[in-house]
């Protein structure tokens, strides 16, 4: 018995020493692990400490690193075949004296169509598309406001895909009710193709000692606002998905500067709003507001013009075209260039 | 678990190291210290040259370059570092391309161009597939056109690698020109006064050359501005001054109190239209201002839409205006019927305008011709941003005010809009103060004074003068008043007014005017649809009213060479740019009615 005893101890000692030894390997192994990690985060952040001097370079290389692509899901209108145009086409919202409205061009002839009902709501600003190739537009005042009064400006326009009829899509809400002071109403839109939200800017009732200008996140298919981000003056949005996830890039009416917001997974904002770069602080940059704002492929497009609230009489006002390139490295957007409109 | 512990402390350390940073970045940037702005007063060159040694050397220099062939001036010995420099200069210059733009396309006049750096290249300077093996990197500014030539010159093989032009681009200063904005900025009375003291220039904390030229732009002058930025310890005030080295003055500029803040001067760079937009906004724009000429106190503002606005304007403390101000700029054109513009003026930013105030409203003299002041005139100009430029608008609220009691109510138009078949139409609004209540209008015959019984208009066309040129008069039921002179091409840059004139009745509890006002009228329309006639109708009875007289008049541009009217144009004055203007003035003369 006694000898069995023995066997039976000697056998659980050994047992203990491999588990200890097992366990003092495991605890190495998470060690070493702990260790790695932090020297690849010191690392990173020391990555991050040091100065690019040669970012366009690097960006090259490095383009289509680790950020993720909205897929675009956004459709042109069928109408403009039914009115004899050929596809390709282009939506023309270029508005002056002779031109207010909507147009629908033919890209390769340049063949234009107006329906009736396109100039009844005066001079138009940006536009963008969504997946069943509706044309949401805007109001937006040009040289007076005698067309297109202050309180008519906040409403956002839609052109049907599938008939062409014009139509107000949404009467959107303003802290403060518009005046002749601040002619503008909504002036950016957006629409992303993976939560189908529409973000439209509205400066609406913004004065000059109160900035209450809104974005809101509309579902359009039952006009519902779903969350808006206040007292933000803003012109121009677009919605990119960089290294860290979405967000909405905007131009400030306010200052010469993009500004951005995370989106969460259905679209609503997040607490984070950030400041991206200045058009001032680039090489022959000025004071001007970026009212259009593009990304494409890693590429953002800024249209910048001098915004002051006020209205413009010169038909050929100054418009400069700043490029960005996106480098998901550092999770910023780095200058290549910029160029007045006309050269 | 103690390794677990160790993982927690380690990554909140990372964690709270990396917030720290972060949010002392936004407590900076939340901590911004208030503003202020002040436009510079003009200055005459002359008399900036007589003061500042330095600025008479460069100007005595840059006439001499200008008889040179190409006109350039060159980097002199001080600031050249070597030999290899100075070759590298040389073979620029000698380079067509590098020197394409150095005279005037058209006229061939030799414009200002400045060699501003010359240094070897950096890497990124030589493009790719270029062998260079001594290579030097020279750049020109051209003060005409506010643009910059590169060139790349490889001075062991005696020649220009690459030209590359640079439209709207300035290029980084040279050592001369950075020091000359300094001395400008300090010897002028607004930096000394914004920063309570008399600056040594060794405070001077001016911005180095990548700097400068990132910090400040004079987008709608298109001048080579640069600014010199300063921080008085003593008064913690922090400095931004914005000096425009085309034209040798100090634009204005912006300054904070930075109260506990340490460190280096807050980056909030100011450029010259925020400078101006600034201080429009905050002194001027819908605010009460006077001031005193002479016998007359005029008070004036400037309003959202409706331009300048005098009111409560006395002559010998007697009330004349109650208010007169320029409600609309109607603008067609001949080519187009019904095509047109309605060109609001007034603030800057928040606004319907879209011809809005440059700088605040100013006085000048007024000069009789043989040289003899006559009275003053209170000015406010209103531009597009990038006039003269085609499509572009320059407008002047122009109120003139002589000394022996008579007035002159004026728009003037410098051009140049979209061609030359433009019809300009400022619509007057002017309510006078004759009588505090009942006032009467008449209208010359040809052989007596017609008493208006009706509101209406009439056009200048039909009308007939008195032998001084009055067409109507506005009286008090005690014949006290003013005579109406119209334009009639009598006095300087005006061919006649071509005017309508209209009368209606002023209401107490209607606002036909007393506020700001919408565009009114068709900006198309040649005939009287201008937008008062809105008032007219139906015609209210006249007598026993207090009037409000609108005064519509109509003025062609031209471009004919020597007879320019409503038009601007760019010319080379001393190898620079200058904007040439012929404006075309209209308006009424308001004359005493002597008893």
């Amino acid at each position: 018995m006694s000898g069995r005893k023995a066997k039976l101890k000697k056998k659980n000692l050994q047992k203990i020493k491999k588990q200890k030894t097992k366990s003092k390997q495991q605890r190495k192994i998470a060690i070493y692990i702990v260790i790695i990690l932090i020297v690849a985060l010191l690392g990173l952040i020391a990555y991050n400490l040091i100065p690019d001097n040669n970012s366009s370079k690097k960006h090259n290389k490095t383009s289509t690193l680790s950020n993720k692509t909205i897929k675009s899901c956004l459709r042109s209108p069928v109408f403009p075949m039914k009115y004899g145009l050929k596809a390709p086409y282009a939506v023309d919202l270029r508005q002056n004296a002779e031109n207010m409205g909507l147009k629908i061009l033919e890209a390769k002839t340049g063949r234009s169509l107006q329906l009736p009902g396109w100039r009844k709501f005066g001079y138009l600003g940006l536009y963008t598309l969504d997946d069943h190739g509706n044309i949401y537009t805007s109001p937006l005042p040009y040289v007076s406001i005698d067309i297109n009064p202050p309180k008519e400006q906040n409403k956002i326009l839609i052109v049907e895909g599938k008939t062409g009829r014009m139509s107000e899509f949404m009467n959107l809400p303003s802290k403060n009710p518009p005046t002749p002071k601040n002619p503008f109403g909504v002036i950016g839109l957006a629409f992303d193709c993976e939560t189908k939200s529409l973000y439209a800017t509205s400066i609406a009732g913004s004065t000059f000692s109160d900035e209450s200008g809104k974005v809101f996140q509309i579902d359009p298919a039952n006009k519902k606002i779903k969350s808006t981000f206040d007292n933000h003056d803003i012109m121009g949005v677009a919605i990119f998905s960089g290294k860290n996830g979405k967000r909405l890039y905007m131009g400030m009416a306010r200052k010469p500067e993009i500004w951005s917001v995370g989106l969460d997974e259905k679209g609503a904002f997040k607490d984070d709003f950030r400041f991206e770069f200045s058009l001032k602080d680039v090489p022959g940059g000025s004071n001007l507001k970026a009212h259009r704002i593009k990304i494409n492929e890693n590429r953002m497009t800024l249209k910048a013009r001098e915004f002051s609230y006020t209205l413009i009489a010169a038909s050929n006002s100054m418009r400069t075209i700043y490029t960005y390139d996106y480098n998901p490295q550092i999770d910023k957007w780095e200058f290549v260039e910029l160029h007045l409109e006309n050269h | 678990m103690n390794n677990i512990k160790f993982i927690i402390f380690v990554f909140l350390a990372l964690f709270l190291f990396s917030c720290n940073g972060d949010s002392k970045k936004s407590k900076v940037r939340d901590k911004k210290p208030e503003k202020h702005v002040v436009l510079a007063k003009p200055v005459p060159v002359t008399e900036l040259i007589s003061k500042i040694p330095e600025l008479a050397y460069y100007h005595k220099k840059l006439i001499e370059s200008l008889k040179n062939d190409p006109p350039v001036l060159l980097l002199d010995k001080s600031e050249i570092r070597d030999e290899k420099q100075q070759k590298a200069q040389e073979i620029a210059i000698k380079n067509k391309d590098f020197i394409r733009d150095v005279y005037h396309p058209d006229t061939k006049e030799p414009l200002r161009n400045e060699i501003m750096i010359v240094r070897e290249a950096l890497p990124s300077d030589i493009p790719k597939n270029v062998k260079c093996s001594d290579c030097y990197y020279v750049s020109m500014y051209n003060y005409f056109f506010n643009s910059t030539t590169i060139a790349l010159t490889d001075i062991s093989k005696n020649r220009v690698i690459k030209v590359k032009h640079i439209i709207d681009g300035q290029a980084e200063l040279n050592k001369r020109l950075t020091d000359l904005a300094i001395t400008i900025a300090i010897n002028s009375p607004e930096v000394i006064e914004a920063l309570g003291i008399n600056p040594n220039e060794k405070e001077a904390t001016m911005s180095n050359v990548k700097t400068a030229m990132n910090g400040t732009k004079c987008e709608r002058s298109k001048h080579l501005c640069v600014a010199p930025t300063f921080l008085n310890h003593i008064n913690k005030r922090a400095l931004w001054a914005i000096v425009d080295l085309t034209d040798w003055k100090l634009v204005g500029v912006a300054w904070t109190e930075l109260g506990d803040f340490e460190g280096t001067i807050p980056k909030d760079k100011t450029t010259e239209s925020e400078l101006q937009n600034e201080f429009v906004m905050e002194n001027f724009c819908e605010k009460n201002n006077d001031t005193t000429f002479g016998d007359w106190k005029v008070n004036y503002r400037l309003t959202s839409s409706d331009g300048l606005e005098v009111f409560d304007v006395k002559y010998k403390d007697k009330k004349v205006i109650r208010s007169s101000k320029i409600v609309d700029w109607h603008v067609s054109y001949l080519y187009k019927e019904g095509m047109g513009y309605s060109d609001a003026t007034g603030c800057p930013m928040f606004s319907s305008s879209a011809v809005v105030a440059f700088n605040g409203p100013y006085v000048e003299k007024i000069l009789d011709k043989k040289g003899k002041k006559t009275g003053y005139a209170l000015v406010q100009d209103f531009r597009s941003p990038i006039w003269p430029a085609p499509c572009n608008y320059r407008y002047q609220s122009r109120f003139e005010f002589y000394d022996n009691g008579s007035f002159r109510i004026t728009g003037v138009n410098h051009g140049r809009g979209c061609n030359t078949q433009g019809v300009y139409k400022p619509v007057f609004r002017m309510d006078l103060a004759v009588n505090d209540g009942e006032e009467i209008l008449e209208q010359w015959t040809g052989e007596k004074w017609e008493k208006w019984k009706k509101e209406k208009w009439v056009d200048q066309k039909n009308a007939k003068y008195t032998k001084e040129g009055y067409w109507m008069k506005l009286t008090s039921p005690a014949g006290t008043g003013y005579y109406m002179e119209p334009g009639n091409g009598q006095w300087t840059r005006n061919r006649g007014d071509s005017a309508f004139v209209y009368a209606s009745v002023w209401h107490d509890d209607i606002d036909e005017g007393d506020t700001d006002m919408v565009t009114i009228g068709s900006p198309g329309s040649y005939d009287y649809k201008q937008g008062p006639e809105k008032f007219l109708n139906p015609p209210e009875d006249l007598s026993g009213q207090h009037l409000i007289i609108w005064y519509v008049p109509r003025m062609h541009n031209d471009n004919t060479p020597g007879k320019e009217y409503c038009w601007a144009t760019q010319v080379v004055e001393n190898g620079k740019s200058r904007i040439k203007t012929w404006p075309g003035i209209v308006g009424p003369k308001f004359i005493p009615i002597k008893k």
